[in-house]
């Protein structure tokens, strides 16, 4: 038969007493058959902390979504961080400095020539990627040079950082990038309402070799986002630039923007050679110190945060009315709310009029502008121009493969 | 390179290198850079808006112009000379002379005010 020993502790001097339970009923506690402490336990378990993730097993209990910090909802607050909507198109050959071309991107740069395209690779898990490729190279920088990468959020979309409180939450960036090139870049959130900055320099090790990339940045207690819809901070990833742009030093904590500081410690120098590339995806941004698992939406649900800023309605029939003799006002309804008044352009494609009775022209030299915006962005009245022949306050149809290109981007 | 466009009194903008129509609003960054580039340049790189004075086609068609079809026949069954009258009436209003104009109105005065209020970011 086994036997229980209690033992006392030479060392100590207190008294250890086994307390009953205010009880009737007679219960038996059956010790553990390991060597070890047994666990504090308070009743409420408030004395169990600490307790290894990957102990935790078997079935969990119902738990209220507030105490569950870090998981819940949205953690992603990059739209396209994989790269996989492309409305404008999917290669841009000599891209000109800040043209958007995959959704939500904005590409800068004064030093080279290069190619942008929606590359069909991506790291493990992502069927796509940002890739820049250097078509004519410039290894004699000077000052003003920049090439970056550019995301721009709105503020109504960063009041959960809560910057500019006490409070003011850490923000925690994940990216895979992929070069022939091994050095560092310079990532700089610069904070377009109070112009504030902080960046890191994350290095790429190994040529040619996906590498996932996270960097936590602090919180920074001044300077409060505005809670509107215009820009209000800038993600910037930096591949090379001159003396007044990188000729400062990392802010590694928030400070007041010297532009000297913005791509500083930048040495992958990606524009010395056109045997040089980028890729870049699976870009998050989420709050906390943690970097978790890209969150991957479906293709439908990121499209429809894309079309806040960038939405191609295609042609067919256009009921329209006739504004004086040249312009011809079509309503559009469109998919979502657009982020401000967009500007509009065409494909030329030829369009044909006519108006109650007769068909009355057709051209491919109109211009469409917006006239009016109306439910919050969801209504976008567009005056179709250069037509003529019309007559005021008649009705028109016009017919036309035309598609126009609606962009509100920041 | 800008052209302004005007519809009913209302202004966009028009780019010429792409063609793009950019609205009079704020919160476009296309009309901030189109601020921008005045201010860098001058007004030497916009061209003010095309007013159109329609031809005698339009006219005579327009509200000021020939009666509904109903109307004219309803003239045209009371055999009293109004149809007449009325033909006669707009063709003289409106001579096929009149082949129409376009001229290019100045500048308005809110290309400046705007570009001088533009804040440097």
């Amino acid at each position: 038969m086994s036997k229980v020993k209690i033992a006392g502790h030479a060392s100590g001097s207190g008294t250890l007493t086994i307390q009953a339970p205010d009880t009737s009923s007679s219960r038996t506690i059956t010790l553990p058959d390991a060597t070890g402490t047994l666990l504090n336990s308070d009743g409420s378990a408030a004395s169990l902390t600490a307790i290894p993730a990957a102990n935790i097993t078997g079935t969990l209990p119902a738990i209220d979504g507030s105490n569950l910090t870090g998981i819940a909802g949205r953690r992603n607050m990059i739209i396209n961080g994989d790269m996989k909507v492309s409305q404008r198109g999917t290669s841009w050959a000599a891209i000109t400095s800040g043209v958007y071309s995959l959704d939500r991107w904005l590409f800068y740069h004064n030093l080279g020539a290069y190619t942008v395209t929606q590359d069909s690779t991506g790291a493990d898990g992502f069927a796509n990627s940002f890739k820049i490729d250097c078509t004519t190279a410039d290894a004699s920088v000077v000052a003003d040079d920049y090439l970056l990468l550019r995301y721009t959020f709105e503020g109504q979309d960063l009041q959960c950082w809560k910057k500019g409180t006490a409070s003011a939450e850490s923000v925690t960036l994940s990216f895979w990038v992929k070069s022939n090139k091994t050095g560092d870049l310079a990532i700089h959130l610069f904070d377009a309402d109070n112009t504030r900055g902080i960046g890191s320099t994350p290095t790429i090790n190994s040529a040619d070799t996906w590498e996932k990339k996270t960097i936590t940045f602090a919180g920074d207690t001044t300077g409060a986002f505005n809670d509107d819809n215009a820009a209000s901070l800038w993600l910037d990833f930096w591949f090379d630039g001159g003396s007044t742009y990188t000729g400062g030093s990392t802010p590694t904590s928030w400070e007041a923007v010297a532009d000297s500081d913005r791509g500083a410690g930048t040495t992958l120098a990606l524009a010395d050679s056109t045997s040089n590339y980028l890729n870049i995806t699976g870009v998050q941004l989420e709050l906390g110190t943690a970097a978790t698992e890209f969150e991957h939406r479906s293709y439908g649900e990121e499209l429809a945060l894309c079309q806040r800023y960038c939405t191609i309605m295609g042609g067919g029939y256009k009921g329209a009315k006739q504004n004086g003799t040249t312009v011809l006002t079509v309503t559009y309804d469109m998919p979502v709310a657009m982020r401000a008044e967009p500007t509009t352009t065409n494909n030329s494609v030829a369009a044909a009029w006519m108006d109650h009775d007769s068909y009355s022209g057709s051209t491919t030299s109109y211009t469409t502008t917006v006239s009016n915006m109306y439910g919050g962005g969801t209504v976008i009245r567009v005056n179709w121009g250069n037509f003529s022949g019309a007559t005021d306050n008649r009705m028109a149809l016009i017919t036309s493969n035309a598609e126009i290109t609606f962009d509100a981007e920041l | 390179m800008y052209k302004l466009v005007k519809v009913n009194e209302n202004y966009a903008i028009l780019r010429i290198s792409d063609n793009a129509g950019i609205p009079r609003a704020e919160g476009n960054r296309d009309y901030q850079q189109f601020l921008q580039d005045i201010k860098d340049n001058d007004m030497s790189i916009v061209e003010g808006a095309d007013i159109v004075s329609p031809d005698y086609v339009s006219l005579r068609r327009g509200d000021d112009g020939y009666s509904r079809i109903g109307e004219q026949l309803d003239m045209q069954y009371k055999n009293d000379g109004s149809w007449e009258a009325h033909i006669l009436d707009v063709k003289t209003r409106h001579p096929k002379t009149n082949t129409g104009s376009t001229t290019v109105e100045v500048i308005p005065a809110w290309v400046q005010e705007e570009v001088d209020k533009l804040q440097e970011i």
